[in-house]
């Protein structure tokens, strides 16, 4: 597949197979097109050239489409919760796509029971159940990513798409973060694609890493077969960026 | 090689300095056009003014022309013109929030706009690109065309039409104030950062959800605040409708003040900046409260 931006080739070439309940992780450096595979992975940009498969079915045409953007839970790396919502309102609104106007109109402003039920479920499985009712704006930066991730599992997803999940948080939470995305898919057969890049994080918990450089891959490999050697080319910077880095530090 | 000024900034410094420049011509020109004299600003008749802010000093809740002097009619008047330009203002209010609301829904894009890299394009083609534009357009016409006639001057013409009615003085307070009302709920909404409504489309919402849920609740709390600051405004304006013949301060401001009573005269004046005071403090209480 491919995707351009004008001018500018963000993908090219990519061809990628993953397998249900699988974990891995694109990494690369800036730049090198991992935010974009992952939104066209979830359906959330239109590809320009090549095919994006799922379940045998081709998102090129609409429904199979939408079905995606309801099946595939995508966190954000800065949470992009409404920070004057409650926690509870902004997990309902995980099923907005699932929903018409008056229907998430009244389960938003006056959620039932057996809805406030399925939210604290999700928020148990997150770790911030005592929450339920706080304003988000109240909210740590890491327990904010757990409301994310709470709304992108009351999606009911089967696959999960966390798009520099840990960019935001301090080293201990982005571990407790990781740990907590891995056994959710574990223990639900959940599909996780997490764009990272911290290379070292991404190692420790992804059994797969698929490594992105300018658009094009450059590796796609079990972590215990990428040496370092490898991961130090992936980041190596080109002539041209030094200069562009050089100048814009001067 | 020295930088050049535009470089360091200085293209925007001369930009500033040629409009204060421009803004400062413009003042003389007026000045000028006008025929105005400094000196004629000094008032013709000093005591006069002496005598007229003197008397705030002593401002009294009995008739100073000695009509009926054992009641405290000044009194009396005060808190009938307080409680009618409350009712007026609140009124018009009352009327001007849901016309603001349904001015400013309509008048913004946010609705029913979709650029999410065209992946979901919920709304239907026809709509977005001809029904919408024309919509809004129109919607933005009709509140632009209701504020930019003043109050007063909508209590003119409708006095004109209906007649001195209570209902014609809320009528001309409304009119003006939805269109105000409308104009700014819907900038706010179109300034509110967009990163809440976009994951919104992530999910899959349609444009309508993602600006119930997603820009309306960022925006409530300036549209909250906004809105207390204009029933504010609702009151000075309500009180000033009395010189109109509404029974609101103003009538017995303008009463008094061509009998040359100026103690009255600050007796209701001192009501009034009380109101806006309180009204004030109470607005701030609320926002504190509700708009954190």
């Amino acid at each position: 597949m491919g995707r351009s931006y004008g001018e500018v080739r963000a993908l090219d070439g990519v061809t990628l197979e993953i397998r249900p309940g699988e974990i891995l992780s694109v990494v690369g450096p800036s730049g090198s097109g991992k935010s974009t595979l992952l939104r066209l992975l979830a359906a959330r940009a239109e590809r320009r050239r090549g095919s994006v498969v799922v379940d045998s079915r081709d998102l090129g045409r609409l429904e199979p489409r939408r079905l995606a953007v309801e099946r595939t839970g995508f966190v954000h790396q800065d949470h992009r919760l409404v920070p004057n919502l409650r926690v509870a309102q902004n997990v309902l609104l995980g099923r907005l796509g699932r929903q018409g106007l008056l229907a998430s109109l009244r389960s938003v402003v006056l959620p039932r029971r057996h809805e406030l039920v399925r939210v604290h479920e999700v928020l148990e499985r997150v770790g911030i159940q005592d929450r339920l009712f706080e304003r988000c704006d109240k909210l740590s930066g890491g327990q904010r990513q757990r409301v994310a991730i709470a709304r992108a599992l009351y999606q009911e997803p089967r696959a999960l798409l966390c798009d520099e999940p840990v960019a935001s948080l301090d080293p201990t939470r982005s571990r407790a973060v990781l740990e907590l995305l891995r056994d959710i898919a574990v223990e639900r057969g959940l599909t996780l694609v997490l764009s990272m890049h911290d290379i070292d994080l991404a190692r420790e918990y992804c059994p797969r890493l698929v490594g992105l450089r300018q658009g094009r891959v450059a590796f796609d490999r079990a972590t215990t077969d990428i040496d370092d050697d490898e991961l130090d080319r992936l980041y190596r910077l080109e002539q041209g960026e030094l200069i562009e880095d050089g100048a814009a530090r001067g | 090689m020295a930088p050049r000024a535009a470089e360091l900034g200085g293209g925007r410094v001369g930009a500033r300095g040629r409009l204060f420049v421009g803004l400062l011509t413009a003042g003389v020109l007026s000045w000028l056009w006008l025929g105005l004299d400094p000196a004629k600003l000094l008032p013709r008749a000093p005591h006069r003014l002496v005598e007229f802010f003197g008397a705030a000093l002593h401002p009294t809740l009995v008739s100073e022309a000695g009509v009926v002097p054992d009641r405290l009619i000044v009194g009396e008047n005060l808190l009938q013109g307080l409680l009618n330009t409350v009712l007026f203002a609140a009124a018009a209010m009352s009327l001007a929030i849901p016309a603001g609301f349904v001015l400013g829904f309509l008048g913004t894009p946010a609705w029913w706009e979709d650029d999410c890299e065209g992946a979901r394009r919920r709304s239907p083609f026809c709509f977005c690109r001809f029904l919408g534009p024309l919509l809004k357009n129109g919607t933005r016409l009709l509140a632009t065309f209701l504020r930019s006639i003043h109050e007063l001057f909508w209590a003119v013409l409708l006095l004109a039409a209906f007649g001195p009615l209570p209902s014609t003085g809320i009528l001309a307070l409304f009119l003006p104030f939805a269109g105000t009302l409308g104009k700014i709920y819907a900038e706010m909404v179109e300034e509110t950062p967009r990163d809440a409504g976009l994951a919104l489309r992530d999910l899959g919402a349609r444009p309508v959800q993602v600006f119930l849920f997603g820009l309306l609740p960022r925006a409530l709390p300036d549209m909250t605040a906004y809105t207390l600051y204009r029933f504010e405004c609702a009151l000075r304006s309500s009180a000033v409708l009395g010189f109109f013949g509404f029974q609101t301060l103003g009538y017995f401001i303008k009463l008094s003040f061509d009998e040359n009573l100026y103690h009255e005269v600050w007796t209701y004046l001192w009501g009034l900046v009380l109101l806006v005071v309180l009204t004030d403090s109470l607005s701030g209480a609320l926002r504190r409260r509700f708009v954190a």
